[in-house]
């Protein structure tokens, strides 16, 4: 056995001589054993984050190298569980440590007792490869989970059984003697390897208006939401792990308040998918590290989730990943660098902070998978929380460097109470080409030209009231002030979306194209009637149009559109 | 008080620097470990171990440095800081070290608590639900207080913040 003892303890960072490591091996700590992972050596002296509290930790105590990373168990009795950051289930450590967290407790992250009803598609005697599906099991009702061979394995199926297994009893093997089980575990800092990458050209789904239409993030995209404190990064976050069109959801909340883990833990088994009417916790898993659990844990936390969420994409799935939020993340990063006294970077991040957030991000895509030929994705959205909300600092620019859609939630706009809070000039997408062909196919032939009319009016509005803060809006002329009215349609019922309301909070794709279409009728029509003579006062006048974001708050609003649309038209054509 | 006659002491001090000193030449200390320094006049400093080795102790003088020399004298005392508490406690005033300074007797403890805390499991948390009327109306009207949530009062240099915050005791 590798063994050694601890030479320097400080913080989370534990400095251990006389064992021979390699990078990120997992050490034991100190009579407690507490878990650390490797991440520098320099000589004969070893350095070790620490996954849990330190206190009391005396030099000359010992250390046990395990010669093995830090990985995860990926197996059926993910989906619903709630993780600390190195995948140990909170519901299992209350029971051996009470109400709080304390140190010293290790717990499988898989159940090992639960018995799985395995039923193999693979037959014996087939070639069979990393990747390829094993067989099925009905991890929560109507989520299947296949049982893949782990992707550094391959050979010939020496033998395969269907039946009732536990996640550690052997379903069959290859013929070099490898036994397959239903789980398999892999280590977290490493990218499960893929057939090949594929472009993105299909939306993720979110049902938040102003996304689907304006700001759209591609399954296999990234995605970023720098927000100054209260301008509701994690209520969106929320809300996209709740009605994202993604298979699977992993929300890791990052050093973010534990009430917000238990909003999530209370709400979503009472809330249903849109598309399955199942209970939205059933394609989910949450990976909790608040703000106060130990630092280094939240540093791992985000392998942790995004080597779940490719563990799923491999099976085939869309994977949406929320990471709430990337800022706590880096400054856990920075925590443990200042300790191991390296050359800090801007503002006291470590140097190599750009390249994480990279490689982080890098882990999103939409792929083929080894093994198999159903293709899969897993994009990442990433909450970051910029000091006094300057978009200048780093962790903000890093992540900018890497993501493709950028939504900036704005203090002033969470001030007015215009919820979501994203600016609609500043923010962007770059996916609107790639996904052209698909709303073509599968919204209407004019969703891109609706989309373009209604940025325009919106960037007109801006330039429009810049003039009006000048000279009042009296002296515009009618016709801009008419272009100010459907702009603030525009923003009312388009891009306001109360993420509280039970009809609100979700809208599909043909309500938001509805929604568009009537806006850019009613501008017509309020155009037309400037030609018929009619002043713009009184068209300002007018009050049906108001009654239009009325539809937002109606599931079956068919009827309602059209007899406010009806009423408009008569308004608009006296 | 027993307990720290019978700690080991040291004259160690090989370097003062802002809020730390450097203990050398200890036998192995515990990360967080608290600390008593005895000035060479009398006066009683606490601090707490920042960094432990082999070689060196780092430790952080709550009261600050001033009249530490190298003839002070160290003790480790081998435990997190942890604070008396009893239900006495209510109704006293009491010093950021938690020592009564209304004139009254030492406070009788229950109990001894880490004032580092412990984390709570996120799991075993229920959703903060009881409303809390405050009276200030500004509070209750726009930004609900419930039982278990934070409620920060932001303020600025010469601004009143002090009355909210005592009214605070009564809600
Ligand atoms: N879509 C929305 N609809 C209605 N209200 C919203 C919406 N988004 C945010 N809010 C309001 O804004 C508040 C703050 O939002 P949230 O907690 O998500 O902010 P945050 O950016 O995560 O803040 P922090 O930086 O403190 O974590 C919410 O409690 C809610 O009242
Ligand atoms: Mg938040």
């Amino acid at each position: 056995m590798d063994k050694g003892v601890i030479y320097r303890v400080a913080g989370p960072v534990v400095v251990a001589k006389g064992i021979k490591p390699r990078m990120y091996d997992v050490c034991r700590i100190g009579k407690e054993k507490l878990m650390g992972e490797v991440i520098q050596i320099t000589g004969d002296k070893v350095i070790i984050q620490v996954y849990e509290d330190t206190s009391g930790i005396k030099p000359g105590e010992p250390v046990i190298n395990t010669k093995e990373p830090l990985t995860v168990e990926l197996g059926p009795g993910l989906l619903t569980s709630i993780y600390d950051g190195i995948q140990r289930p909170l519901p299992v450590l209350i029971k051996q440590m009470g109400d709080f967290i304390k140190r010293g407790v290790d717990a499988p992250g898989l159940d090992q007792q639960k018995k799985w009803d395995f039923k193999a598609v693979a037959k014996k005697g087939d070639d069979v490869k990393g990747g390829s599906i094993l067989g099925e099991v009905e991890e929560t009702p109507g989520n299947i989970h296949k049982i893949m061979v782990p992707p550094n394995q391959k050979g010939k199926l020496a033998e395969i059984n269907s039946g009732k297994f536990t996640v550690n009893d052997v379903i069959g093997k290859l013929d070099n003697g490898f036994e397959l089980k239903l789980k398999h575990n892999w280590p977290v800092r490493i990218e499960r390897p893929v057939s090949s990458k594929l472009k993105p050209e299909m939306p993720l789904i979110t049902g938040q208006r102003i996304i689907d239409a304006l700001f759209p993030i591609a399954k296999g995209g990234v995605a970023a939401i720098p927000g100054p404190f209260g301008s509701g990064k994690t209520v969106m976050q929320q809300s996209l792990s709740k009605w994202s069109d993604a298979d699977i959801i992993v929300y890791v909340g990052c050093g973010e308040r534990g009430n917000e883990m238990t909003e999530v833990l209370t709400e979503f088994p009472k809330l249903t998918d849109p598309k399955s009417g199942k209970p939205l916790m059933n394609r989910t898993v949450l990976i909790a590290n608040t703000s106060n659990m130990p630092v280094a844990a939240r540093e791992a936390s985000i392998y942790t989730g995004v080597t779940i969420a490719e563990y799923y994409r491999d099976m085939g799935y869309s994977v949406a990943l929320m990471a709430d939020s990337t800022s706590r993340w880096a400054e856990a990063m920075r925590e443990i660098g200042s300790r191991l006294e390296e050359m800090p970077g801007e503002e006291g991040y470590p140097a190599y902070l750009s390249t994480r957030l990279a490689q982080f991000y890098e882990r999103a895509g939409r792929v083929i998978p080894l093994g198999t030929k159903n293709e899969g994705s897993i994009s990442i959205i990433g909450a970051v929380s910029p000091a006094g909300g300057d978009f200048s600092e780093p962790v903000t620019q890093s992540t900018l460097r890497v993501t493709k859609v950028f939504w900036a939630l704005d203090a002033k706009l969470a001030q007015r109470r215009h919820f979501p809070s994203i600016n609609w000039l500043t923010s962007y997408s770059l996916y609107h080409d790639a996904l052209d062909e698909w709303y073509v196919k599968n919204v209407a032939s004019d969703w891109r030209s609706l989309v373009g009319k209604m940025m325009s009016i919106l960037q007109e509005e801006e330039k429009l009231l810049e003039i009006v803060q000048l000279v009042g809006s009296d002296a515009l002329p009618e016709r801009q002030q008419v272009t100010l009215v459907v702009a603030r349609l525009i923003r009312e019922v388009l891009l306001q979306q109360n993420a509280f309301h039970d009809v609100d909070t979700f809208c599909d794709m043909k309500k938001t194209h509805d929604i568009m279409i009537s806006i850019m009728k009613i501008s017509k029509m309020a155009n037309n009637a400037l030609d018929n003579g009619m002043r713009a006062e009184q068209i300002l006048e007018t009050k049906s149009k108001d009654r239009l974001s009325e539809i937002k708050f109606v599931k079956s609003y068919d009827n309602l559109l059209k007899e406010i649309m009806g009423k408009i038209e008569k308004e608009l054509k006296q | 008080m027993e307990i720290i006659k019978k700690m080991k002491e040291y004259k160690t001090i090989s370097r003062v620097a802002g809020p730390l000193i450097f203990v050398e030449k200890t036998e192995p200390i515990g990360y967080a470990d608290i600390v008593k320094i005895a000035l060479p006049d009398g006066t009683i400093k606490n601090g707490q171990v920042l960094d432990t080795s082999d070689d060196i102790v780092v430790v952080q003088v709550f009261e600050g440095t001033s009249g530490i020399d190298v003839d002070t004298r160290v003790k480790f005392l081998g435990d997190a800081l942890k604070l008396s508490v009893s239900k006495d406690m209510l109704g006293r005033i009491l010093s950021g070290s938690g020592k009564p300074i209304d004139g009254g007797p030492e406070v009788i403890p229950e109990k001894k608590l880490d004032i580092m805390g412990a984390a709570i499991n996120p799991f075993s948390r229920a959703l903060p639900h009881d409303f809390i009327q405050t009276g200030i109306s500004t509070i209750d009207a726009m930004n609900t207080l419930v039982r278990g949530q934070k409620l920060p009062l932001f303020s600025g240099s010469g601004l009143p913040h002090r009355q909210p915050f005592a009214r605070s005791s009564r809600f």
